[in-house]
């Protein structure tokens, strides 16, 4: 069975939500899976943020036009939510802006104890209206600050999965698409001087393996950035290149 | 029960379900301390649950889940190893476990019972429950005759046991919290096998039996049997989501009117609100905008509007647990479905966009392009161009018979592209071009260099006044689009060497000669008493003068009689009585108005002309 064919089969049962970009689209087979953990990792300025802001305002589209025809759930652990930019996300799909900010949950995370603890309120907010997505930006930033140094790490991984397993359980009990973001950490060892592009997504191997698809983006020329593929179940490791402009992600101009 | 009821059940157990298995044993030990009193609950509310065997099948699961985790002395109930740890400053900590062991609690039965009829009557609301308690108390002493001495361990810890008691005592609540004593495991399974039972298990735990006395008779703060002690001190402590009075009693009043409508986990309505109440927690991200902009304003008050409570909002904004609402716009419903995707433009021209060829190009430069166009107007006829027969006549070759006749001018004999029209300024390039678009019916429209971006000139040449005219033509049946691209510019040698050589036909448009100069002064002035010797004198003087310089001089001209009439004059003289346009008013033109054109510009003209122009001799 070739990629496609898959690709196909595994369409049926899940939706996806679109990105905004009809390239990224194609490469994750879609849009964002929905009851799946999908990371998005990449260095500062590389778009993930606004990656998450424009899938804010699509998980609210019809399914038809590759949304999710639900609310959103936005945890913020570094204070890069901007309701404006909605406004104008919404403003090209032709959405009411007031509404597609009613239908946006948002609560800012200031540790890592009451980040695990607003997954609780979101499972409970989740059981009583319809959620499409909900977005951790970023899941590792508290982590970083919270725990530090070899001694503190195996703590820091046991709360960090466990933060992870709820994430995973709420993807899984609502089929809400799950979507976190994630810092980089340079290798500044020796045996990577070598290497290409030297950055490494934190969050060791529990980060790893708890999320399903993990996108890595890098800043393109200008405007444009690139998505790679950097673990998926089904996806073919590749590249697609968008833009951020005033209204989102967009298929990069030229 | 009610309605409101069932939906906090639903929800605690939801999150029950959702990360019950990350907990800490502590935590799951607490989770299932809530859940099996609201099991018992309904179990006993909803008489005509269709389901009650599945039901009883929970709770024994439950149960069962929680006597294991009770059980397990390495987990939940593990604390010798911290008490150790405190006591290990003292030297007689052995000694006073070994002390404990003597001690007794001097509570009797008599003493209980005493403080449970005294309670009885007070509490009214509980009389049902009481009259029922008492009455299985009663049958229960008659049926068995056992000895019935509350057992003295029980009580020897905690001389607050009571309370506790007294809460097991009114309800069902704590079927699960009396397998909290590791000591009731053989009373427990009993339990599970037969719920049935449970009041008389809860009599027996009160009471105390045989083997349990037995049992309780045992130093409990033994090292390994430590739990119990502590066990209950820790019920005490933690936040329980029953409505259990504390040791000082603020909690809840104990002797409410509306207790027995209260269920345990009314308290949990909103679970993480009540615990948490300090923690921020979601909102909207409108309200999250508001906040934003009220920050940004600067609002006298610095306390943002949720420090008020989250209820009050302005109207028309929804709260955070409202459902979802689709987000479309009420005025346009059904264009705002089935344009899509499409990205919003607000320009006139949105049909236009539907063309397929034009699907590629930006939407701006499209509006750019529709407001240049010039279709407005009056037509210009050929005969309106004074002079430049070269130029009228190689445009008519190239431009017009192609237009007008397609078929015939094919392959080799078709028409070139692009045509450069360059001479000194206000020699009617422009004017040609919109004769070109007239007369070959066909759309004109002329951009000027200041709109069009850097995108299409190169940067440096951004600053070269330079008019290109277009020529589309409208059909769009043929093979290829008949463009032409007529340029028009002043400086011919300043454009590069590729837009050269797309505009093949490099016509220069000369200033007019002395004939040509003639004709139009003749055309543009109708009333004058000159004769054809003015005229053609005036001609011969104005030399170096542009077409449009010699507009001016007529202009000026023209105005000559009119200042020969005194100001007070002008307001009632008739039309008639302005007298015709004389030498004099030329000759005082001739010094007002000067040639615009240098006869050093008008060598480089020729000198390019030479080069690259097509009439060059």
């Amino acid at each position: 069975m070739n990629w496609k064919e898959k690709e196909i089969n595994f369409n049926e049962d899940t939706t996806q939500l679109t990105t905004g970009s009809k390239e990224l689209d194609k490469l994750l087979g879609g849009g964002i899976e929905t009851g799946s953990i999908t990371e998005i990792f990449g260095e500062f300025r590389t778009g993930k943020t606004q990656l998450c802001h424009t899938l804010a305002v699509t998980c609210q589209l019809p399914i038809d036009m590759g949304g999710g025809e639900g609310k959103c759930l936005y945890i913020d652990t570094e204070g890069t939510f901007r309701p404006e930019r909605l406004l104008a996300v919404s403003e090209r799909y032709q959405l009411s802006g007031p509404d597609v900010l009613d239908n946006v949950a948002y609560a800012r995370a200031y540790n890592t104890d009451h980040q695990t603890q607003l997954l609780i309120q979101a499972a409970a907010m989740m059981s009583e209206s319809r959620y499409a997505l909900c977005i951790v930006d970023s899941a590792m930033a508290l982590y970083r600050t919270d725990y530090s140094g070899r001694g503190e790490l195996s703590d820091r991984q046991r709360h960090l999965a466990r933060f992870l397993r709820m994430l995973l359980r709420l993807a899984d009990e609502f089929g809400v698409a799950v979507v976190i973001t994630n810092q980089v950490v340079a290798q500044v060892d020796g045996a990577s001087l070598f290497a290409a592009d030297p950055k490494k997504p934190i969050g060791g191997n529990i980060m790893a393996h708890s999320s399903t698809t993990r996108l890595y983006l890098r800043k393109g020329r200008g405007e444009t950035r690139i998505c790679k593929i950097y673990d998926s179940p089904c996806l073919p490791e590749a590249e697609a290149v968008f833009g951020i402009y005033a209204d989102g992600i967009k298929d990069a101009k030229d | 029960m009610d309605k409101t009821t069932e939906e906090a059940f639903a929800e605690s157990w939801k999150i029950r379900n959702i990360d019950y298995d990350t907990q800490t044993s502590q935590s799951k030990v607490d989770t299932l301390r809530f859940c099996l009193p609201q099991l018992s609950i309904l179990k006993e509310t909803k008489r005509d649950f269709s389901d009650m065997w599945s039901l009883e099948n929970e709770i024994s699961v439950t149960q069962q889940a929680y006597a294991h985790l009770m059980d397990d002395n390495n987990r939940i109930n593990n604390y010798a190893d911290s008490i150790l740890s405190l006591n290990k400053g003292f030297k007689n900590a052995l000694f006073l476990c070994k002390e404990s062991k003597k001690w007794r609690c001097n509570l009797t039965t008599q003493d209980l019972q005493s403080v449970l009829s005294s309670e009885t009557p007070d509490d009214s609301k509980f009389d049902n429950e009481y009259a029922k308690l008492a009455s299985l108390l009663r049958s229960k002493k008659t049926v068995k005759n056992e000895g019935r001495t509350l057992s003295n361990v029980e009580f020897k810890e905690n001389s607050e046991v009571v309370p506790n008691f007294d809460i097991l005592d009114e309800s069902n609540l704590f079927t699960g919290e009396e397998n909290s004593s590791p000591l009731l495991n053989s009373n427990m399974c009993e339990a599970i096998s037969n719920q049935s039972h449970v009041r008389e298990v809860k009599q027996n735990y009160l009471f105390g039996t045989e083997g349990q006395k037995e049992m309780n008779s045992k130093p409990l703060l033994q090292i390994n049997n430590t739990e119990k002690p502590f066990s209950f001190q820790h019920f005490q402590n933690q936040p329980k989501p029953f409505n259990v009075a504390s040791r000082d009693g603020s909690q809840i009043p104990r002797k409410g009117m509306d207790r027995q409508k209260k269920y345990p986990w009314e308290k949990l309505r909103n679970p993480v609100e009540e615990d948490v109440p300090k923690c921020p927690s979601f909102r909207t991200a409108s309200h999250q905008l508001e906040i934003e902009n009220m920050k940004k304003v600067g609002s006298g008050r610095g306390a943002p509007k949720d420090l008020y409570g989250n209820n009050k909002r302005s109207l028309g904004s929804r709260g955070i647990k409202s459902r979802f609402i689709p987000p479309v716009r009420k005025d346009d419903d059904s264009e705002g479905a089935s344009s899509g995707l499409g990205e919003c433009t607000s320009s006139p021209y949105t049909e236009l966009m539907t063309d397929e060829r034009l699907k590629n190009i930006d939407a701006k430069m499209v509006e750019l392009i529709m407001n240049e166009i010039m279709d407005h107007g009056s037509p210009v006829a050929w005969d309106d161009i004074a002079g430049l027969e070269l130029a009228k006549n190689t445009i008519q070759e190239i431009v017009v018979w192609p237009m007008l006749r397609p078929d015939i001018f094919t392959g080799l004999r078709g028409p070139p592209k692009g045509i450069l029209l360059f001479g000194p300024p206000g020699t009617g390039k422009t004017m040609i071009g919109k004769c070109i678009a007239s007369q070959s019916r066909s759309t004109f429209f002329s951009i000027s260099a200041s709109s069009l971006t850097s995108k299409w000139i190169g940067e440096g040449e951004k600053m070269v006044p330079c008019n290109v005219c277009c020529c589309e033509d409208g059909a769009t049946t043929g093979d290829d689009d008949r463009i032409l691209v007529v340029g028009a510019t002043n400086r011919p040698q300043e454009l590069d060497e590729a837009a050269r050589r797309r505009l093949v036909k490099r016509l220069y448009i000369p200033l007019p000669d002395a004939v040509n100069k003639l004709s139009e002064i003749c055309w543009l002035i109708k009333i004058h008493d000159l004769c054809e010797e003015d005229i053609k004198n005036v001609s011969e003087k104005a030399d170096g003068y542009s077409g449009a310089d010699m507009a001016n001089l007529c202009r000026e001209a023209a105005l000559g009689p009119i200042r020969s009439i005194r100001f007070t004059d002008i307001q009632h003289i008739s039309v008639d009585e302005v007298r015709p346009i004389s030498v004099k008013d030329f000759i005082a033109a001739l010094k007002a108005i000067r040639a615009s054109v240098s006869n050093q510009d008008l060598n480089l003209y020729e000198e390019w002309n030479k080069k690259y122009g097509i009439n060059s001799s």
